[in-house]
């Protein structure tokens, strides 16, 4: 991935730990200790540290573009995908998978768009609704690698439940990162990813699929297909690509 | 929740966090306390509760009954955010004593506050012999399992009775929370009892046409509920 040396990251802790210095110099991003509020630079800046809900508005409202989770306990990288698209002028949130659950991570980041890009406004409900099926399937399917077949029924509700409560506290499964973008693309086109660490899937079978109207389960992928201008999945099935078109030209902060 | 007492005369309690079924046993210890006053006025002091459910409002609705057998009034002073919305619905400025309220424009989710509301239930209100009406409110998706299972819990009681559900203050729904009602209606359906669904709005509204569920499912639009 080439060097980006556009974007700024405000970390929390006033002196940056060594291993998170190492990664933004080999991503090429700056680091500055965050205190206050977020100034307003000419340059797109996020967020990075451990997630609370705080933290993850102040990242996600202007002038930063948005949140990307870090600590030294998960060992993960500073995500790469997350600090590109900021740099390209779009908005990020990258949690694992435990804070994408408790924070509800789909609205957090539907009204950060809301906010950031008011003539949304027309189509946010789309957005917010694909988003939620998006967010939903990455964390149930994705990083948790529950099953949909489980809620059928009452007895098969309840076992869902208990496995997802179960997974929920697997260290494993709940630092599998969970991440969000929306970056403006040409011809009006708002392009929202969503990117989980499971085991993929079949895309080329789910996305043609539409469910029936008694199904208990698998409705998202046909809702999504329904709300957004074009869906595609990549990376097997790790990453959800919506499109909407927007009205007018997307205005960036 | 956390509870805590800031002041002991007037007698003034601090309640924060999310008060659900698992807060009967803190709760209960507060209301005894409350029974020693005298022809009080004791405060509670709501302004840090972010999450109340059925059962929270159950137990605020005991504390008013205890306080007022003892000859003490009981005043629940600011309720925010979605918990003033949730009272609201529930109609219990009627019931109880309310200080401070939000109005209501300033109670609705705004972009930037916090996000985290989930599902609200309320109890089912006898609208004759063989109907029942439950409102829902707030946000239900694929994380409100557990407020979904109080409302199942109650299912059997409801056997040859014909349930409504009122979703005019449910905000928001997934396509799990679709499911959950589904899955609703199949148990009611095993119980002889019959479910429909009762003035959707907005974005629930939404759902609700592009997933066709009035195919399967009466949804009565706000007109005519």
């Amino acid at each position: 991935m080439p060097r980006i040396n556009q974007l700024i990251a405000f970390v929390d802790d006033a002196v940056p730990s060594a291993r998170l210095v190492e990664q933004a110099d080999a991503l090429g991003i700056r680091l500055e200790p965050l205190t206050g509020h977020v100034p307003v630079l000419p340059v797109p800046c996020v967020v990075v540290g451990i997630a609370s809900h705080e933290r993850v508005l102040r990242g996600l409202q202007a002038p930063s573009c948005g949140f990307v989770e870090w600590s030294l306990s998960d060992g993960l990288p500073l995500s790469p995908s997350c600090i590109e698209h900021a740099a390209l002028g779009g908005h990020v949130l990258s949690l694992n998978t435990r804070a994408a659950y408790d924070l509800d991570a789909a609205n957090l980041f539907t009204q950060a768009l809301a906010a950031r890009f008011p003539h949304l406004d027309p189509i946010i409900g789309d957005i917010e609704l694909a988003l939620a099926e998006g967010v939903a399937n990455a964390i149930i399917h994705g990083n948790l690698g529950i099953g949909s077949k489980m809620r059928n029924d009452l007895q098969g509700f309840a076992k869902f439940q208990a496995t997802l409560s179960s997974r929920l506290n697997d260290a494993d499964m709940t630092f599998r990162r969970l991440e969000i973008s929306a970056v403006p693309r040409a011809d009006s086109l708002l392009e929202i990813s969503v990117m989980d660490q499971g085991d993929g899937y079949d895309s080329t079978a789910q996305m043609g699929r539409s469910a029936e109207i008694e199904a208990k389960c698998g409705r998202g992928l046909g809702l999504i297909r329904q709300l957004a201008h074009q869906v595609e999945a990549r990376n097997g099935g790790r990453c959800l690509v919506m499109s909407f078109r927007s009205p007018p030209l997307l205005n960036q902060r | 929740m956390e509870i805590s007492t800031v002041a002991r005369d007037p007698l003034t309690y601090r309640l924060s966090g999310r008060l659900t079924y698992k807060d009967n046993e803190a709760f209960s210890a507060v209301i005894d306390e409350m029974a020693g006053q005298s022809h009080a006025r004791v405060f509670m002091d709501i302004a840090h509760l972010d999450f109340i459910d059925s059962f929270g409002i159950g137990l605020f609705l005991v504390a008013a009954e205890a306080a007022a057998r003892s000859g003490n009034t009981l005043v629940i002073q600011r309720p925010q955010g979605s918990v003033s919305r949730l009272f609201r619905l529930a109609k219990l400025d009627s019931i109880l004593h309310i200080e401070g309220t939000e109005a209501p424009q300033q109670a609705a989710h705004q972009p930037g506050t916090p996000a985290r509301h989930g599902l609200w239930v309320s109890p089912p209100a006898d609208l004759d012999d063989h109907t029942v009406r439950i409102e829902l409110a707030g946000r239900f998706t694929f994380t409100d399992h557990a407020e979904f299972e109080t409302l199942v819990a109650t299912l059997g009681t409801y056997a040859h009775k014909e349930v409504q559900l009122g979703l005019s203050g449910l905000d928001f729904m997934d396509s799990a929370g679709l499911s959950m009602l589904l899955i609703v209606r199949d148990e009611l359906e095993r119980l002889g009892a019959t479910l429909s669904l009762h003035s959707p709005q907005g974005k629930v509204d939404q759902l609700l046409r592009l997933a066709s569920v009035d195919k399967v499912l009466p949804v009565i639009p706000a007109a005519q509920a």
